[in-house]
């Protein structure tokens, strides 16, 4: 089964909305069509993947350490299948909510160049393709972000442009370091030059480039600051592609990166890492806590919640890696169906302020339900899958005897409960809030065809949640073979299985 | 040879880090394609850098590789190249547009997406 379809897919809808630019019809439907292309064969890749193994794709037929390789493996359609369900979502839900005027800017034809962007980040297996597809990412989310051109969007799109380019450039100096000192991109290949100089400290400062590269990409403290002040500036649906999708980004490419090829590096680092994530999730969850606009609170639990995965990564055993793989699908599902709730509100009465919110569960007893199931799933309540994933973290802490990250991450589970009620007090159980003058504020009658994309998310979400057994075995199968990194290394360099890893690359 | 490219992409970083810790968004765009441009300089750098010595195999008889400059980074800084120019064009575009919008260039008064009132 070929790869490229899944980059293909989107590029070719992308063309054709550009085609009819002035129909907004066509364009909703071309787009909504292709994005469940887009699914289904995601899904038709995953079966094949978990059916017969990884499947390798050489672009153009250059073979592995030379050309592009293409590699979708267990990680890579499980995330694909995150982007894929969370791009459906928000397309229904931008069917209905999305102004006229964004649509004909261009929002359908770079909402799918993002999505081929993710596509390529998640199956490519060459380190300076992956900062193409990072660039492809990038230059469609500032498109995105600033495409109503307001005062508050440009304030946020220039803070997320400047650190998120400096976080590409570092990115680019990385790789161009490398690969002056390897002479290889390909990730395997990488992966087998790098085990033989593990030890040489030029090898761990360029690894520590590549890793604040990703940080900045995935707001993990101290680069952080961009998120909270631009993820609530754009329309909704962008908010959720954002918040869903965008963070994940960087912590996948931790994982296939930081994880898979630069392992191990010495210990203190990953006792750093550890500080660093437990500071993340603390900072996020206080920062949650003291705002009052819908939207800044969810951007906030963003970063705490990072923090989460970025903890999962530094405990360096195969439970913790696990826990972070499920908590990148959870967190996907569990924000974006989050935004999109602050959305169906924030619309209707016109503010995303907690002090003019309000009456909702009055208004919509099945939007309260949505809402309550959503937030108990990002606290951790049982038969949610927020359980799922956040006791396979504190399994992989007892295992590994951090008992300050044990500590932290109950915390942070507790106070994420307080945010989460801080929400449902203000914009559900609270009255609508009267105006300046007096009189009962009005608000618009809400669409039921906007709750379609969050019980989309939520039953995928709920699914973790009560699969989480079989789930939590497809993770840790995964998580395995990001650690035992033979499979992937000669599925790509195309290795006789009886001669081991004693390949050494191109040049024999 | 290799000195004198070792401080010139060492100069660019600097002026381009200089330029971005500046409170104008104007020199913060123009920061960000001075480091750009020492990073293209440090992926050429990296890859092997040999004075006119194409890498063209006419004949055979080449045995070691390593006396011939490495066309690969070549390559990539030429993507990387017209990535830049892409991000910096889109960056003046936006920069333009905010300063028109917001009526400012300094950062510092760029405080309404942060305020948590």
């Amino acid at each position: 089964m070929l790869i490229t379809p899944i980059i293909c897919i989107p590029l070719f809808g992308a063309a054709i909305t550009l085609l009819f630019y002035k129909d907004r019809e066509v364009q909703q439907w071309t787009s909504t069509v292709v994005i469940a292309i887009h699914t289904l064969y995601t899904f038709l890749l995953t079966l094949n993947v978990f059916g017969y193994g990884s499947l390798v794709e050489y672009v153009g037929n250059w073979d592995a350490p030379i050309g592009i390789t293409l590699i979708a493996d267990q990680l890579s359609v499980l995330m694909l299948i995150m982007t894929s369900v969370v791009m459906l979502a928000v397309n229904i839900y931008s069917r209905i909510a999305t102004d006229a005027k964004l649509e004909s800017q261009g929002y359908h034809s770079v909402v799918l160049i993002l999505l081929a962007g993710l596509s390529g980040t998640f199956v490519t297996g060459d380190l300076f393709n992956l900062y193409v597809w990072f660039e492809v990412i990038l230059m469609s989310s500032f498109v995105l972000l600033s495409i109503k051109g307001n005062k508050e969007q440009l304030e946020g799109g220039i803070k997320y442009v400047t650190l998120n380019l400096f976080a590409s450039l570092l990115f680019l100096c990385a790789a161009g370091l490398i690969y002056g000192l390897l002479g290889t991109l390909n990730l395997a290949d990488l992966s087998l030059k790098v085990a033989e100089n593990i030890s040489d400290p030029r090898i761990h400062t360029f690894a520590l480039m590549l890793w604040i590269a990703f940080a900045i990409k995935a707001a993990i403290f101290p680069f952080y600051s961009w998120l909270p002040s631009s993820y609530h500036t754009p329309p909704i649906a962008v908010g959720a592609i954002f918040a869903g999708l965008l963070t994940k980004v960087g912590i996948y490419s931790m994982i296939r990166v930081f994880i898979f090829v630069f392992n191990p590096l010495p210990a203190w680092i990953y006792t750093l890492l550890v500080i660093i994530s437990i500071i993340t999730m603390m900072s996020g969850v206080l920062g949650a806590y003291v705002q009052s606009d819908f939207r800044r609170i969810l951007a906030f639990s963003s970063v705490s919640q990072v923090g989460f995965m970025m903890l999962g990564i530094a405990l360096q055993n195969e439970w913790a890696m696990a826990a972070t793989i499920l908590f990148m699908i959870h967190h996907g599902f569990v924000k974006s169906g989050l935004f999109i709730t602050s959305g169906i509100c924030g619309k209707s009465v016109g503010s995303f302020y907690m002090n003019r919110l309000g009456g909702f569960l009055d208004k919509s007893p099945l939007l309260g339900i949505l809402f309550l199931t959503l937030a108990f799933s990002l606290i951790g309540v049982p038969f949610t899958s927020g359980f799922t994933v956040k006791i396979m973290l504190l399994k992989s802490c007892i295992m590994n005897k951090e008992w300050v990250a044990i500590f932290a991450l109950l915390v942070v589970s507790f106070m994420t409960m307080l945010y989460m009620l801080k929400i449902w007090s203000e914009v559900f159980w609270k009255k609508l809030p009267l105006d300046e003058d007096g009189k009962v504020s009005k608000s618009k009658p809400l669409e039921t065809g906007m709750f379609i994309p969050v019980v989309i998310v939520l039953i995928f979400s709920l699914m973790i949640g009560i699969f989480g057994n079989v789930l939590s075995e497809v993770a840790i199968d995964t998580a395995k073979k990001i650690y035992d990194r033979d499979e992937y290394i000669q599925k790509v360099l195309r290795l006789n299985l009886k001669e081991g890893l004693s390949y050494t690359g191109s040049e024999k | 040879m290799e000195l004198l490219f070792a401080l010139m992409i060492g100069t660019l970083f600097g002026l381009g880090l200089y330029m971005m810790l500046r409170r104008s968004i104007v020199k913060i765009i123009i920061g960000i394609s001075l480091i750009g441009n020492g990073g293209n300089l440090l992926v050429f750098f990296a890859g092997n850098m040999v004075r006119g010595k194409p890498p063209i195999l006419k004949d055979d008889h080449i045995t070691n590789i390593y006396s011939l400059s490495d066309p690969l980074t070549q390559s990539l800084i030429l993507t990387a190249i017209v990535i830049s120019f892409g991000v910096s064009s889109f960056g003046a575009v936006l920069i333009n547009k905010a300063c028109e919008v917001l009526n400012t260039d300094d950062i510092d008064k760029l405080t309404d997406t942060d305020n948590s009132c």
